[in-house]
């Protein structure tokens, strides 16, 4: 049926680099790093593997090519099939798609999927640099990633009669989740004074309201379910795999409310139909969404069916995400505190997700988690994809 | 007969008081302030600005819109134009929609070259069908050198005249004019800043002589006597030297001298006189004659008669509600950032000049387009609609300039003089959304519902060359 996976997909390893400001390590070095964890974690020989996607929005910056060939000079992986996937903020989690459906068409059973970015060879900013002077010369100039979920932020305020404190915790609950994690960024509590009190970056989001800047990699080895089951009994389930792209001139759109994103709502259908979730709040057990801004978590709530439309905020207050809550969300820290290298988000989070359903997440581990999600969204809402895995039974 | 139909005045925001630059400079300060450009102005933008002014007030005074078909004339005349060499005139053409075939041309050089436009322009008119009109633009950003005497004086503004055969709010009566080539101010190929003369000696040999030579001439060649005049209205560098000129001419500076506002915008060179005459328009009565003088490298004289007609401009852009819009700029280091003398003077800025000449349509003259089969209005242009699916449906549309801010921002990430970068979305009156920056604005008046209106702007120099297009900016008041 279309829409839907033949084979069963598995993942049968993953790996993760921490993720920082890595001055010390190039953009091979942390593939080569996540790449070796991924497949020890699975066992194989990285020789073995058939072919490899690389996701990495923006390689040139850190002195790469548009190319699969980074990939394979810094894993000595030559000759083999390489792709490189970008999709902005979308990137690691379509790497990992394509890797899938890869093995889904047959052709392949045993490949990489691994997203790298450098983003601290490009300078402090290099985040909103890549909104200043991509695309066209004129319109929306002086857009700024931080600028657009800034203009969220107010409309929702104006909307929906909040204030900045709802955004200031989900700040402090992800920053608390980072100190449980040793290959986060960012690993210090944060109180909700100090949100309040932290520079603006764009009204009304402040420093705090907003992802670190890092560099880092993470990488998943994917085959077919019936293979993993022999090499061990708790590879995981790709359970769904929504990608959904729009345009980045929805900000020019008159009927565009800057309080929800369609392609995020569409990847979500998408692959909560492939996972047969029906009622994703009392389904999904933990998930792993596209917090770049403290706004952009509570929006993706209520866009993943976990709240309905201007309740989102509740969630944070009543704690229902929280470690102990009813579903958490960013257990790892998240974009927020895990750090946000734009083409190894996807994949980091694809890792987290791994290890809480293995029971392998150390103290920040959610009971008896058997289903998760991963969802990151690009550009101005402008595309997204979810994924869905799980525990094989 | 031939006069003037409309006029249209710009002055940009920012107000530059000559204590903080006496201050900064550790020089002597004199009275007022001084109007300057924002960062993102320059003698073009204004000139567009004003002229858009001039066009809505002709359609208040008269009802309808003056048709850019029928104007058979551009003339920009500036001393202070981005380019050396590439046509003004031709920007504000496109901007405006002017018939491409009109005459478009630049003049600079002088002080006095507004008026010189005016006499091409009737000179053009003269032979053109009633319904004719000529537009005649003037723009100033000249740059001072930091401690000069000219820092303190020199200030930025724009003011348009829109020329024509009918619809008239005054008439021009007769002109006269004098040449000589009279070191007053100039500015050599390699020089930045404006250069003057001694300043005893440029008046007493130069302005003070000159101007009453051509004043005393028009007085003369019409049979006219000071008292026949209402308004004098000449152009000065400093208010103490046009009470100079009026008393040695015999007119009484009190009664008959028309402001020059240079404690309040500074210098406008060229922009100066047509300023005063707008402002002298609005409070004209049937009859007035008035007198207005240009001065550079000789004088330029006209006489203006009010008609009848001279009241619609109550419902005109008043000089006052300009002069309102100023707040101040309290640091002088800003300022030399805006023109460029001091700090980086832009980013890297990423641009195509393919597809800035691809897209003129669109990014200049704000059209974008309405689906025929749905009726959303898209901008930027697109072929295919996203709403519907439609493909190659789509028909122009031209973009309001006002408009309510729908959500906001105040970003301190991306670089820009004047911290913060506010950016909105405007829902456009008459259907539509523009996403930009909003300039001219204190951050703190920034709120949802907040009407603006889109100014022409320059949003960086990518490729070697000013890329212009719009931004939101509060709306310049009528009341």
């Amino acid at each position: 049926m279309a829409g839907l996976l033949k084979e069963q997909i598995a993942i049968l390893g993953v790996g993760c680099t921490s993720f920082g400001e890595h001055f010390t390590r190039g953009w091979g070095d942390l593939a080569l790093d996540a790449a070796v964890e991924a497949c020890e974690d699975a066992k194989v020989d990285m020789n073995d593997l058939q072919a490899a996607w690389v996701g990495s929005y923006r390689p040139w910056i850190a002195g790469e090519r548009n190319t699969g060939s980074p990939l394979a000079e810094a894993l000595g992986f030559v000759y083999k099939p390489i792709t490189l996937v970008s999709n902005i903020c979308a990137t690691g989690l379509d790497t990992f798609r394509n890797a899938c459906l890869a093995v889904a068409s047959g052709m392949y059973d045993l490949v990489l999927a691994i997203g790298v970015e450098k983003m601290r060879d490009a300078g402090p900013r290099s985040l909103s640099l890549a909104n200043r002077t991509d695309g066209h010369p004129l319109i929306g100039k002086g857009r700024t990633a931080p600028s657009f979920f800034a203009s969220c932020a107010h409309r929702y305020f104006h909307e929906y009669g909040i204030g900045r404190e709802p955004l200031a915790r989900v700040a402090v609950k992800n920053h608390h989740n980072g100190t449980l994690n040793p290959k986060a960024h960012l690993q210090r509590e944060i109180t909700l004074e100090d949100v309040m009190k932290s520079p603006w970056v764009a009204e009304p989001l402040s420093i705090l309201d907003s992802t670190a800047n890092s560099d880092g990699a993470a990488a998943a080895i994917v085959t077919r379910a019936d293979l993993a089951r022999n090499v061990r009994p708790d590879y995981i389930r790709v359970a769904g795999l929504g990608l959904s792209v729009g345009t980045e001139r929805n900000i020019f759109d008159p009927e565009f409310s800057f309080l929800s994103f369609k392609p995020t709502q569409e990847a979500a259908r998408m692959a909560y139909q492939q996972a047969g979730v029906k009622s994703p709040r009392l389904e999904i057990d933990i998930a792993e969404v596209h917090d770049c801004f403290t706004i952009t978590e509570i929006i993706d709530y209520e866009d993943l069916g976990f709240a309905d439309p201007g309740t989102g905020w509740r969630l944070i207050e009543e704690g229902t995400t929280a470690l102990g809550g009813k579903l958490p969300v960013n257990t790892d820290g998240g974009l927020k505190a895990f750090g946000h290298p734009l083409g190894a988000s996807g994949l980091r989070m694809v890792y987290e997700v791994v290890k809480q359903l293995q029971e392998k997440a150390g103290p920040r581990q959610v009971n008896n988690a058997r289903l998760g999600l991963c969802h990151t969204l690009g550009g101005p809402g402008a595309l997204a994809a979810v994924t869905v895995l799980g525990r094989p039974d | 007969m031939i006069g003037i139909s409309a006029f249209g005045l710009y002055l940009p925001a920012y107000r530059l008081s000559r204590e903080v630059i006496a201050q900064a400079t550790g020089t002597r300060g004199s009275r007022g302030e001084k109007a300057v450009a924002n960062y993102d102005e320059d003698a073009v933008t204004m000139g567009v600005e004003a002229s858009l002014a001039c066009v809505e007030n002709y359609a208040r005074a008269w009802g309808v819109e003056p048709q850019g078909s029928r104007v058979e004339g551009l003339i920009f005349a500036s001393n202070s134009s981005p380019f050396r060499e590439k046509q003004s005139a031709g920007i504000l053409r496109t901007v405006l929609e002017v018939n491409p075939s009109a005459l478009a041309t630049d003049l600079q050089g002088s002080l006095r070259a507004g008026l010189t436009g005016v006499e091409i322009g009737t000179k053009l008119l003269k032979e053109s069908p009633s319904e004719a009109k000529v537009l005649v633009v003037t723009s100033e950003k000249r740059k001072a050198e930091p401690g000069s005497s000219e820092d303190q004086s020199l200030g930025d503004g724009a003011a348009a005249l829109l020329l024509g055969k009918e619809n008239l709010l005054a008439s021009i009566e007769s002109r006269f004019s004098v040449n000589a080539n009279f070191p007053h101010v100039w500015r050599r190929e390699e020089d930045e800043y404006v250069r003057s003369g001694d300043g005893r000696f440029v008046e007493t040999c130069g302005y003070l002589p000159l101007m009453s030579d051509v004043i005393r001439n028009l007085l003369k060649e019409s049979g006219l006597k000071q008292g026949d005049i209402s308004r004098l209205i000449v152009y000065t560098p400093e208010p103490r030297l046009a009470q100079q000129l009026a008393r040695r001419l015999g007119f009484n500076p009190e009664t008959q001298l028309a402001n020059t506002f240079n404690n309040q915008i500074g210098d406008t060179g060229s922009a100066q006189v047509f300023l005063s005459l707008s402002a002298a328009l609005g409070q004209a009565q049937p009859g007035e004659l008035m007198l207005v003088a240009g001065y550079g490298d000789g004088g330029e004289a006209l006489l203006l008669k009010a008609t009848e007609n001279v009241r619609k401009t109550e419902t005109c852009q008043k000089m006052e509600t300009c002069l309102k819009r100023g707040r101040p700029l309290t640091s002088y280091m800003k300022y030399l950032h805006f023109r460029d003398i001091l700090g980086e003077s832009s980013y890297d800025a990423f641009s195509s000049l393919a597809l800035l000449w691809r897209e003129e349509k669109q990014n200049l003259r704000l059209v974008g387009v309405k689906c025929r089969r749905c009726g959303v209005i898209h901008f930027p242009r697109r072929r295919a609609c996203d709403k519907c699916g439609a493909k190659d449906e789509m028909d122009d549309f031209k973009l309001g300039r006002r408009g309510r801010i729908y959500t906001y921002t105040n970003d301190y990430v991306y670089l820009n003089p004047d911290p913060p970068e506010t950016l909105a979305v405007i829902d456009l009156e008459g259907g539509g959304r523009f996403y930009g920056q909003v300039t001219d604005v204190n951050p703190k008046d920034v709120r949802i519902g907040l009407e603006v209106e889109l100014g022409f702007r320059k949003l960086h120099d990518g490729q070697g060359l000013p890329n212009y297009f719009w931004k939101a900016r509060p709306t310049i008041g009528r009341e």
